[in-house]
């Protein structure tokens, strides 16, 4: 056997085990993150664990992302492009349409309250490409099999 | 670009996982290589040529038509 062949026959699949532990850890960070803010209305000073644990998921995230095998990567950046483009054509229909007809949606937003009508226009603009990229994704990685 | 990975893998009886483990990649990046919806970089071939044992022209080679282009 070359040293070659030994080299790589003996090498187990450490970057695949990083990548799951830091999916494992970004997930579990981010749900902390939701249930310290949910315990937080009740008492004011879980706020920073809060955000201590959503800091925690961002950089667990990019981990992960330097986890990735280059085949995965390439998946992910096609996501990102077209079902991320498509998304946020989508917001600009809707971003478009609120401009030309703005009445019509005042009168549907006016229930809501200054904030919400910010919180609201935010999904509007970042649901859609996540929601995209995401599609695009499963589908492209289903079909890697 | 085609490639000689499904032979070479049958050849030693490694299912896809199995030299996905050796590459250190997903096994659905070994899918995608196998069926030519994904070319791997310079480093990726080295490193299939090294678990191989080959030189890389025995595992990937140019496309009939772009064969017939040049």
């Amino acid at each position: 056997m070359s040293p070659e062949t030994h080299m790589a026959t003996a090498r187990p699949a450490k970057r695949m085990k990083r990548k799951t532990l830091y999916i494992i850890a970004t997930f579990v960070s981010l749900l902390a993150y939701g249930l310290l803010l949910t315990l937080s209305h009740g008492q004011q000073w879980l706020v920073w664990p809060a955000l201590g644990a959503a800091l925690l998921g961002v950089v667990f995230a990019c981990l992960w992302v330097t986890a990735l095998d280059e085949a995965a990567l390439q998946a992910h950046y096609i996501a990102w492009f077209w079902g991320g483009s498509a998304g946020l054509l989508l917001s600009m229909l809707v971003f478009v349409s609120v401009i030309l007809r703005p009445v019509a949606f005042a009168t549907a937003l006016a229930p809501l309250g200054g904030d919400e009508t910010f919180a609201a226009g935010i999904v509007v603009g970042v649901t859609p490409a996540v929601l995209g990229y995401a599609i695009w994704w499963v589908v492209l990685w289903l079909r890697r099999g | 670009m085609r490639n000689r990975l499904k032979v070479l893998r049958a050849e030693r009886n490694w299912s896809q996982a199995d030299l996905a483990d050796r590459l250190d990649v997903s096994r659905q990046s070994v899918n995608a290589i196998e069926t030519g919806k994904y070319d791997p970089s310079l480093p990726l071939a080295f490193k299939i040529a090294a678990v191989f044992a080959l030189p890389i022209e025995q595992i990937f080679s140019a496309d009939e038509a772009a064969e017939a282009a040049e």
